[in-house]
């Protein structure tokens, strides 16, 4: 069968791509933002920088660590996308969250925390300012470690297991909200979370409003407890978010 | 903001007149009416920058500032002391700038005497001449722009930003048409004239008046979509045979007004159906404002009448529902 493509304008046969020489050594990744890393009373170092991928429209990367743990994870911000079929009259967020380690949390795991992150970033991001338009956030986790020493207990592992995905949460989200700002998504405030006994409790507003609440199997069962200790942690990485935010817009203009 | 209605008993009848009470106290820090209230210069995601309203006694004169969210913010209720009240917050990074809308509808400064109000409460109150307030209602845009220096200066360059210029209904669209049927021609949306037009870039840069065909002052404010054609990441759009043109509409044969790869300027009438846009071209100056002739094999074409563009090499001529370019 001919099938011919007439659904363009091609050039003759025999054309050739443009050959362009060989570019040596230019595509070293910029970092634009790098603050400090900041030193709380919990010993938390983090670690913020935002728009170092060029493909996407917002990127972030996350490095967290503490005494016990450390993370780093990689969020990309991929649009506002026009999306084909069913109409929509305001855009629509998904969430992937990919390991790029080894297999250490299975893959349910992961979705679920997705979409508790979608349903989060809906109440966020505003929304109907993106009609027939899909947003696409890819989280990739580079690197999640305990620096624990090593324990060969089941019951133990699968515990930590638990502390660790929660421990998770509240990076993603960090992540997630920087590259939004980067991509310049329009969300009604910086959103972030902290955890406290295996709770993740998310805030927007100043912590007057909710956004989400991620609770894992835990002993502890004073709730409101876990609330006051999640704000603590939500006021911190809001304050470096934004400073983080505002230190990159300075640069911006200085450059421009 | 609450409009305190004082009525006085007088041997002459009932006066009244209207004081505006300052509340003060929102968020915080954020005082809602006070004279020092100050508009932030930088604006992140979930700063709070204005209330709704806020009065200024200037001269005799009561101005009411009316601010109305613009690109970069949004109207949120915020809860304070067991009430709810308004803000306008910032959504995006970048610098506030505010600037007065001039109202069409109603008139821009709207001088209410208000002896002369008569809602039906106040019908029954007899007025006096002595005690009339002149009350001036200012609408002020607030919006966050990100591209914008920390003067307050926009840059020269176009407002690159497409992602936050969505096509909506009434924006002018730059499109390329991709296929053609006896009722429709489908096209891609390239770029979406900007709203906000630089003071110094002629007329028609709104998309209101007449305007160069993608040339002239007016083309610094087409924002190029990022998204690339050749990935289907743009938003598409038909126009349908009956949205062509205004006149003899029901005779319209849409070969004879466009062909694939024409970049046709259209005006969006609604956001469509899941996939498309519905764009119209029933407008002088709407319609092809590039085409090559010979199916897109030979050069570019120039119009001669709003039907008609012509090869200045050939001299061949071809048919099209051209906009007017000038």
């Amino acid at each position: 069968m001919n099938v011919q493509d007439r659904r363009r304008l091609l050039g003759p046969a025999a054309a050739k791509p443009m050959a362009f020489s060989y570019t040596t050594g230019g595509e070293v990744e910029k970092i634009s933002t790098n603050t400090p890393p900041k030193y709380s009373e919990g010993e938390e170092v983090l670690s913020l920088h935002t728009g170092f991928i060029e493909n996407c429209n917002g990127s972030a990367l996350v490095e967290a660590r503490n005494s016990k743990h450390q993370t780093s994870l990689i969020t990309a911000v991929y649009g506002p996308r026009s999306i084909r079929g069913s109409f929509t009259s305001q855009g629509t967020i998904t969430i992937q969250l990919k390991n790029g380690l080894l297999e250490k949390y299975n893959t349910n795991e992961l979705k679920e925390v997705g979409s508790f992150l979608t349903g989060i970033f809906n109440s966020v991001v505003n929304l109907c300012r993106y009609p027939k338009s899909g947003i696409d956030i890819f989280v990739y986790l580079t690197y999640d470690k305990e620096l624990q020493n090593e324990t060969f207990d089941e019951k133990l592992q699968s515990e930590k297991l638990f502390s660790q995905i929660t421990s998770l949460i509240p990076h993603c989200i960090t992540s997630i909200t920087l590259a939004l700002a980067d991509a310049g998504i329009e969300i009604v405030d910086i959103a972030a979370a902290g955890e406290a006994n295996c709770t993740v409790i998310s805030f927007i507003k100043n912590g007057e409003e909710i956004v989400g609440l991620w609770k894992d199997e835990g002993d502890h069962e004073d709730i409101l407890e876990s609330v006051s200790a999640c704000k603590e942690h939500y006021k911190r990485y809001r304050d470096l978010m934004i400073s983080c935010l505002l230190e990159q817009k300075n640069l911006d203009a200085k450059s421009a | 903001m609450s409009i305190c209605l004082a009525l006085i008993a007088t041997p002459f009848g009932i006066k009244y007149s209207i004081t505006f009470v300052a509340q003060t106290g929102l968020i915080n820090s954020y005082p809602v009416m006070t004279s020092d209230f100050q508009f932030p210069k930088i604006a992140y995601p979930g700063k709070l920058i204005c209330p709704q309203y806020s009065t200024e006694n200037k001269d005799g004169e009561d101005v009411i500032f009316n601010y109305v969210c613009g690109p970069g913010t949004k109207l949120l209720q915020y809860e304070h002391n067991g009430t709810m009240l308004e803000a306008i917050t910032a959504t995006l990074i970048g610098t506030v700038k505010r600037e007065e809308v001039k109202n069409t509808d109603e008139e821009e400064e709207e001088k209410l005497e208000v002896a002369d109000q008569s809602t039906e409460e106040e019908k029954s109150v007899d007025a006096s001449s002595s005690e009339v307030v002149k009350r001036v209602v200012k609408f002020i845009r607030v919006s966050v722009l990100p591209g914008a220096d920390d003067d307050g200066r926009t840059s020269k360059d176009a407002n690159n930003d497409f992602a936050n210029n969505l096509p909506k209904e009434g924006d002018i669209v730059l499109t390329r048409v991709t296929r053609l049927s006896l009722q429709r021609a489908n096209v891609e949306i390239l770029a979406v004239e900007d709203k906000p037009s630089p003071i110094d870039s002629g007329v028609g840069s709104n998309g209101m008046g007449i305007i160069a065909a993608g040339g002239g002052s007016g083309a610094a404010t087409f924002s190029v979509s990022q998204a690339s054609s050749d990935l289907g990441e743009t938003f598409r759009g038909i126009i349908r045979s009956q949205d062509v043109r205004s006149t003899d509409r029901d005779r319209v044969k849409v070969i004879e007004c466009f062909k694939p790869g024409d970049i046709v300027r259209a005006q969006v009438l609604s956001l469509g159906d899941g996939t498309n846009y519905y764009l119209t071209t029933a407008r002088n100056d709407l319609g092809v404002v590039f085409a090559r002739a010979a199916n897109g094999a030979g050069g570019l074409m120039y119009a001669t009448d709003w039907r008609m563009m012509t090869s200045p090499a050939t001299g061949v001529t071809e048919k099209r529902k051209c906009a007017k370019p000038f």
